[in-house]
């Protein structure tokens, strides 16, 4: 035969993880040259190769240097943050309809009040609020909406609050921007607040609680959430499991989450720049979860069945009361109530890369 | 007839079939693969060589300059009469790419991949 069957890349860097973090001899590192200049080679038309290369450049401090540098090849690919930060936001499913399943959701349990509390942990930009706001603006009984926003980039912040002011609003609009960690944030500053607005809290956090680095500290936040006596808390989280400790298993977790993610990145209606953009963008956060050392990672998802678990644990529970659940979303997504978990589900093939939460005050 | 052999390589010369078999094992290092490469160059350039087989299937990764340098020379050896060249397959996983890296390199159809020598004999009975 002319030609013949080759391993996955999978397969290939499962072998390569055994070796981390210490134990790459001189053979081991051609191992990892002979699958490195693989996946190098049609690297922009293969998303396996493309994560393969993330992969070993997440590692690459633990290897030493090699004849090929997957940096020359991957730089080829940046995209200029900015442009990729809109590009992700408007482009990128996962976030763009999760974020608006949970806007709908929101504006739906503000309906009959005249006023509402919104707090947001992780607000980053604000881009969702501005979303949501808008949103509140078809609720015709609301007269005041106070958005507090925890975040603990200044910059971010600032420039959160200088979009979310510049806004015009049917009702009347305070923001409260709250420079923190959420796990260092003194929640009692919210109670006067709380006593302040006539209508409910609702709570909302997106891609944020899983940067709180010790699980204590996450049963802490969520616990000082309940005690706010919110009539929502919703969630947005990627459901995989990036706090296992064990080197090998939080590899392939982290390979498989990715693989998905890059699925559906390939069938994105956008040109190849955005498209290899967004997938190096990605490779930053395999960097954190593969590269990084356990206390100095940030980014430690957990799957949604242990958010669930936090959440009951502090007298939560779950509720369905989700509007609007798009019927299709393309690319390869499907969005589904997950009567395991009582979340959605935004699934590619058998696996769930997003879920969202919706918890309410369990009744004592 | 025996033309090299240590824990990592043989080199048997059949002179019935004219046929030259490299049996690889484990990795081997950088100036041991050259130095049988070259000696299969220097054999097939004075003896009469229809079929080299280079049997992988127990060897371990070889670098990527390594399989550039087997690649390079497979054409200075099809110069000199060899007239096919088979593999069969390494069971190791890196080894494949490797492989794969000389594969890419060329030579059409007077290379072949088999996972078996019975079927590499097989298919060299074509050139003959």
């Amino acid at each position: 035969m002319q030609s013949f069957p080759l391993p996955s890349v999978f397969e290939a860097l499962h072998l390569v993880m055994r070796n981390f973090p210490d134990q790459f001899t001189e053979e081991s590192k051609l191992e990892v040259e002979a699958l490195l200049e693989h996946c190098l080679h049609g690297l922009e038309k293969s998303s396996e190769k493309f994560l393969g290369t993330l992969f070993i450049k997440a590692i690459r401090k633990h290897i030493g240097p090699s004849v090929s540098d997957e940096n020359i090849y991957l730089r080829a690919f940046e995209v200029p943050q900015i442009e990729l930060f809109n590009f992700l936001i408007k482009e990128f499913p996962f976030v763009r309809e999760a974020q608006s399943l949970v806007n709908r959701s929101i504006a739906q349990l503000a309906r009959g009040h005249k006023e509402v509390l919104v707090l947001d942990i992780g607000i980053g930009l604000g881009v969702q609020m501005q979303h949501l706001l808008k949103e509140l603006a078809a609720v015709d009984s609301l007269q005041r909406v106070v958005l507090v926003g925890i975040e603990p980039f200044k910059d971010a912040l600032d420039e959160c609050a200088r979009q979310l002011e510049n806004g015009s609003y049917p009702f009347l609009f305070e923001f409260h921007p709250l420079c923190a960690f959420v796990e260092q944030f003194d929640f009692e500053l919210l109670k006067p607040l709380r006593e302040a607005v006539s209508g409910p809290l609702i709570v909302n956090e997106s891609l944020a609680l899983h940067h709180i680095k010790f699980l204590a500290d996450r049963h802490k936040v969520i616990q000082k959430v309940r005690a706010l006596d919110p009539l929502a808390f919703f969630l947005t989280e990627p459901n995989v499991d990036h706090y296992e400790p064990d080197f090998v298993r939080r590899f392939q977790n982290c390979y498989n989450h990715f693989f998905h993610i890059f699925q559906v990145i390939d069938q994105l209606p956008a040109g190849s720049r955005e498209k290899n953009g967004l997938k190096l963008f990605f490779g930053r956060e395999i960097e954190d979860i593969i590269g990084g050392k356990d206390f100095d990672r940030s980014e430690k998802h957990e799957p949604a069945f242990r958010w669930v678990e936090k959440l009951k644990v502090a007298g939560f529970s779950m509720v369905n009361r989700y509007v609007g659940l798009p019927d299709e979303l393309g690319c390869g997504i499907d969005v589904r109530y997950n009567p395991l978990v009582e979340g959605i589900d935004f699934k590619v093939g058998n696996e769930t890369v997003v879920s969202i939460l919706q918890a309410a005050c369990a009744q004592e | 007839m025996v033309l090299f052999a240590n824990d990592n390589v043989e080199v048997i010369y059949d002179a019935n079939n004219y046929e030259l078999l490299q049996v690889w094992r484990g990795y081997v290092p950088t100036e041991l693969f050259r130095e049988v490469i070259d000696l299969s160059v220097s054999f097939v350039r004075n003896n009469r060589v229809d079929l080299l087989i280079s049997d992988t299937s127990q060897q371990k990764v070889v670098s990527g300059s390594d399989a550039d340098y087997a690649a390079l020379v497979l054409g200075m050896m099809l110069g000199y009469g060899l007239k096919a060249m088979a593999f069969v397959l390494p069971h190791d996983v890196f080894t494949r790419f490797s492989l794969k890296k000389f594969a890419d390199a060329g030579h059409g159809d007077q290379v072949g991949y088999f996972e078996h020598l019975e079927e590499a004999r097989k298919w060299s009975r074509f050139f003959k």
